[in-house]
């Protein structure tokens, strides 16, 4: 028997979803929980649904089948009221808006709620994404365009915080970055986590997700593969293989 | 003697061109700031101002509107129907420009959300929304020309000032071409001050930038759509109204001023407000020139060889978007 209401002691949850497009079943039946204050990551190869499932949760492509839970809530169908409910996105490829300032990036990343809370507010929180990523506040007049790569993915998470998520969700967020720049925002992440917000993040880079994350979901072709903390899955030998590109022991 | 009256000739034909071109800039700017969010060209924009025209000059000579109202019969009761005239009565420019503003505001609105918004939700390709604009402005088109007829019709006079102010070096300058020139600034600077300074203005230029990722910063896309097509209405009617006042009104005025706000802003570079104006300025100063110097007749003439040398020259026109994505 189904119940309407879901008591959880999960934040978020998705159950049984299933996206395609046309005839691609992109998705095909992925569960999912977030506890309250966790990093989870979701990792898999090129097209094993990783960002699918992401869209699916903020609302940017259609379910065929499954819902999303905020605390037991059903999140509701279009993007701008998931942002409202408390879920925020850093899109795959950081899509900075690059004629907009930086300023302006962060200010629009506000939008959802500064009717709500005031401009007071926007301001502290403003002070609070340049005490994580103080090359923002050096270039705060800059038209975002002009960023490097990884100031532009600082300013992509900088302007999802400016919404206050319970959690934040991050697709890709290593994609295309050097090294030691990735070694920054992994850390950074882990910070923005330790002050209360729950983190969800889709990558290809399996090493730095598991190293980041307390738990992993393995995803392929639209069906999970494995679950586990994350720990385990850096040791578990079939992981190992496929995702780390390490053989043997 | 000779070299003087050209240079009087020379000074009226500017202050004539860039009344004109400001005007062409009102619907340009709108027409552009549509293609800015949704990337099509708008062929319905021109009706937007027919639209606004023909709200204004209804307004101002006063009309009455045939209410037709039945109730059909069934069973034990007979039907009957109520028909009268409800007569508007004439009101004064600036209620019938509100009036005529509004409008068109809502018009616009309309026609994205039954036309647009339809094909926008099931397809990406923007084909369809251009052959669905064409297919509006020919509804608009006929529409006029069903209720109100295909005659030219002029704003009764005196609708604006038309004294005429005699400058040094004998220029003269028409009060009603100055009224233009400084409506189009107020309306372009309000527009500026809109997308500047305040919160959906914000979101419209992060729209023009990315509309999906704008979605994804909470904003109501549809929302935005809907604002977005009210403006462009608003700032065509005003454009409509100043052009109905220089020259006459009829169904087809739409189509020809859309070409030339099409060609302004392809001058200016597509999607680009700025490059918008600059356009509609150029090819104001260019009509008028030509007019004055050459002869009315090869004005379009000119428009046109201005847009095939900017395609051929600068194909992404003055301000044209410049990709530079970093991957």
């Amino acid at each position: 028997m189904k119940l309407e209401k879901r008591t959880t002691d999960a934040l978020l949850m998705a159950e049984d979803l299933h996206v395609s497009y046309g005839a691609i079943r992109a998705l095909q039946g992925f569960s999912f929980r977030l506890q309250d204050r966790e990093i989870v990551s979701v990792i898999g190869a090129n097209g094993a649904g990783k960002s699918t499932f992401m869209n699916a949760v903020m609302g940017m492509v259609k379910r065929d089948r499954g819902e999303v839970y905020l605390d037991g809530v059903k999140l509701p169908g279009k993007s701008f009221q998931v942002v409202q409910s408390g879920l925020s996105m850093v899109p795959e490829g950081r899509r900075v808006f690059a004629p907009l300032t930086v300023l302006e990036n962060l200010e629009i990343g506000a939008f959802s709620r500064v009717a709500r809370t005031g401009r007071g507010s926007v301001r502290r929180d403003m002070e609070w994404v340049f005490s994580l990523f103080p090359r923002l506040k050096e270039r705060i007049a800059q038209p975002a365009g002009t960023l490097s790569g990884g100031e532009q993915q600082m300013l992509a998470i900088g302007r999802a915080l400016m919404a206050r998520p319970r959690v934040l969700l991050l697709d890709e967020p290593s994609l295309g970055l050097a090294p030691i720049v990735i070694q920054d925002i992994f850390k950074e992440l882990r910070r923005i986590n330790e002050e209360g917000v729950s983190i969800l993040l889709v990558e290809q880079n399996a090493r730095q997700a598991l190293l980041l994350s307390q738990r992993a979901y393995v995803l392929q072709t639209g069906r999970l593969l494995k679950e586990g903390p994350s720990k385990e899955l850096l040791a578990d030998p079939e992981i190992r293989a496929a995702y780390l590109g390490i053989k043997g022991k | 003697m000779g070299i003087e009256v050209q240079f009087s000739t020379l000074f009226q034909q500017i202050i004539n061109g860039l009344s004109l071109g400001s005007v062409y800039a009102l619907i340009a700017v709108g027409y552009s700031l549509v293609y800015s969010i949704l990337s099509f060209s708008n062929f319905a924009h021109g009706g937007f101002l027919v639209v606004g025209g023909y709200i204004c000059y209804g307004l101002l000579a006063g009309f009455s509107v045939n209410i037709l109202f039945t109730v059909p019969s069934f069973w034990w009761f007979s039907g009957f129907s109520v028909d009268f005239l409800l007569p508007v009565p004439s009101v004064n420019i600036w209620l019938a420009g509100a009036g005529a503003l509004a409008g068109a505001g809502l018009i616009a609105i309309l026609t994205e959300r039954f036309a647009y918004k339809p094909i926008r939700e099931r397809t990406s390709i923007t084909l369809y929304l251009l052959i669905a604009s064409m297919g509006i402005s020919i509804v608009i088109e006929n529409i006029f020309v069903i209720i109100v007829g295909g005659r030219f019709r002029a704003l009764p006079p005196n609708t604006f000032p038309s004294k005429l102010f005699t400058l040094i070096g004998g220029v003269t300058v028409n009060a009603s071409d100055i009224l233009s020139l400084v409506f189009a600034v107020f309306f372009l600077g309000g527009l500026q001050l809109f997308l500047n300074r305040t919160r959906w203005g914000l979101a419209i230029r992060a729209a023009a930038c990315d509309l999906r990722t704008a979605g994804l910063m909470g904003v109501n896309v549809s929302q935005l759509i809907a604002i977005v097509f009210f403006v462009a209405g608003l700032l065509a009617a005003v454009g409509g109204i100043f052009l109905s006042a220089r020259y006459t009104l009829y169904p087809q005025l739409g189509g020809t001023i859309t070409t030339k706000a099409f060609v302004a802003a392809v001058i200016g570079g597509l999607g680009s407000l700025p490059g918008a104006v600059v356009g509609s300025l150029a090819l104001g100063l260019a009509e008028m020139l030509t007019a004055g110097f050459i002869s009315s007749q090869m004005r379009d003439l000119v428009v046109f060889s201005m847009l095939v040398i900017m395609l051929l020259v600068k194909p992404a026109g003055f301000f044209g978007r410049q990709i530079s994505d970093k991957i």
